[in-house]
């Protein structure tokens, strides 16, 4: 199975140059209202929005087909098996044997899938538009523990270290003799343990290192630590915070304060 | 705590002001990688759901039970969510974040526990009561035990049969060999770990990502096979590195 390592797109779009706190909170208010919103044409819209912010944050074509491939696939899936387990309301469009589909189910299953997409959509925008030491630094400048934050950083930094560790001791064994893919998954799995045992080795060699380091550069020393990059909140930052804010609040008062169906 | 002790400051190990020590933060961060990079390289696509088949959990409960439940909930959780995230299915990140997280959170807060005289009293108890509700709802449900007219023989049937049962869990955990100490808490640390586990996954699905009852469904038996596999590899990794790797888990 191939992926990305960092699906970080360079560019220097609006979107880009957001202060990454801004565009955190904004992506969890959308990910809110699209929970908030239950009609189908409210929630086309939304998915329409959102689509428009990813065709502006001008991500390359390969990662935006590889992220959202399978939500495709999965929101199809979501369409398709809903009425058949969930068999309300009425017209029956048809039946057969057990079988009933009716069309609110349909109507139901797609908003559904339509909400499934809105929510991964917008945060794969913000993992597109924003590099991962940014999105850690907002984090830890939100709130989160500055160590976790270093954990964290440490970990996004080790992730395709050890995805080629694991490839190359993978070779390795193979050039021992040793079959990963063949057998049934039980025997996979038990041949599995000869990669994961000095990959686990060369982790823990890392962490020694690691913490060795971390010493060196006097971690932890002072608890008010300085930062090289500080994050500054520009004019446009404090409009696009009210525009997401304004995009969350007024459809929630509407739904909750006006009881108006949306 | 206050910034700046000395005697903390001369040992090479110790946790400095506020924060976790570093050997801490890089265990954490080594660990979150490495579950990422498992469950990103040994990801299999599963069809029938277009979900993935993954040895993840094995480095879930490895991470539980090698250090701790802490860093089973945090580097379990965030680790697999990560590779969720980089493989393309980030929909699912919120339920991995918390169904791996609570699998190990319980599978490390189980395992890794010294048990007393009172463990194998409390298994034993809970082998009994779970006989006991098992056996009487299967007669209840097969017609064989009457609400209103309890037959005398079964009625006591029962209850002798829990603590039949629960003596002999007893004297097994007791009386029983190393071997057999040591690894019951971890395995039932995994058995209800992956419980969790595939629970959350179940009710996420079903509830929160709203992807409807069947596919929900489908995905249960994939889960099993997970844990069950990932629970095995785990439980003997950590059982192997701690043995040849006893330093491993000082200091943290």
């Amino acid at each position: 199975m191939t992926g990305f390592m960092d699906f970080y797109t360079p560019g220097s779009t609006f979107l880009h140059r957001m202060d990454p706190r801004v565009k955190i909170l904004a992506v969890v208010l959308l990910s809110l209202l699209a929970f908030i919103l239950s009609q189908l044409l409210y929630l086309l819209v939304l998915f329409a929005f959102i689509f428009l912010l990813l065709y502006l944050a001008r991500v390359s074509f390969g990662k935006a087909v590889f992220a959202l491939k399978f939500l495709f696939r999965f929101m199809a899936l979501v369409v398709v098996l809903w009425p058949l387990f969930d068999p309300v309301g009425t017209p029956v469009l048809f039946e057969l044997g057990i079988l009933k589909v009716t069309l609110p189910a349909i109507e139901r299953g797609v908003a559904a899938a339509l909400r499934i997409g809105c929510l991964a959509t917008v945060w794969y925008i913000l993992m597109f538009t924003t590099q991962q030491r940014d999105l850690v630094h907002a984090l830890v400048r939100m709130g989160l523990r500055f160590d976790f934050g270093l954990a964290l950083a440490i970990a996004l930094r080790f992730i395709p270290t050890f995805s080629y560790t694991i490839e190359a001791i993978k070779d390795a064994q193979r050039a021992r003799g040793m079959e990963l893919e063949k057998g049934g998954l039980l025997r996979r799995s038990r041949n599995y343990v000869a990669v994961l045992l000095p990959a686990i080795v060369s982790a823990i060699r890392t962490a020694d290192t690691l913490s060795l380091t971390l010493q060196s550069r006097a971690y932890g020393a002072r608890r008010d630590r300085t930062y090289l990059r500080e994050l500054r909140m520009r004019r446009s930052d404090f409009v696009a915070l009210s525009v997401a804010v304004a995009l969350f609040v007024l459809p929630a008062v509407a739904k909750y304060i006006l009881a108006v169906t949306i | 705590m206050k910034d700046g002790q000395p005697e903390q400051r001369n040992d090479r190990l110790a946790k400095p002001a506020g924060f976790v020590s570093p050997k801490t933060v890089a265990i954490y961060g080594v660990l979150i990688a490495l579950t990422a990079a498992v469950t990103y390289s040994s990801a299999a696509p599963f069809s029938p759901t277009k979900g993935y088949f993954n040895l993840g959990d094995s480095m879930v409960f490895f991470s539980a039970l090698a250090f701790g439940w802490r860093a089973g909930a945090i580097c379990g959780g965030v680790g697999s969510a990560l590779a969720d995230i980089l493989l393309g299915f980030g929909v699912f990140a919120p339920v991995t974040l918390t169904a791996k997280g609570v699998e190990g959170l319980v599978a490390g807060g189980i395992g890794t526990r010294k048990y007393g005289r009172v463990f194998p009293i409390v298994l034993a108890a809970v082998a009994g009561v779970f006989v006991l509700v098992v056996t009487s709802i299967l007669m209840y449900d097969s017609g064989l035990l009457d609400a209103d007219e309890p037959m005398p023989l079964i009625v006591v049937l029962i209850p002798l049969l829990a603590i039949i049962v629960a003596a002999a869990v007893y004297l097994v955990f007791s009386r029983g060999s190393e071997r057999v100490r040591t690894w019951t808490p971890i395995a039932l640390g995994v058995a209800l770990g992956g419980t969790c586990m595939i629970t959350i996954y179940f009710l996420g699905e079903w509830l929160l990502l709203d992807v409807g009852l069947g596919k929900a469904i489908l995905e249960i038996p994939i889960n099993i096979a997970q844990a069950v596999i990932g629970g095995t590899i785990g439980s003997f990794l950590s059982h192997r590195v701690k043995k040849y790797y006893p330093s491993l888990s000082r200091g943290m």
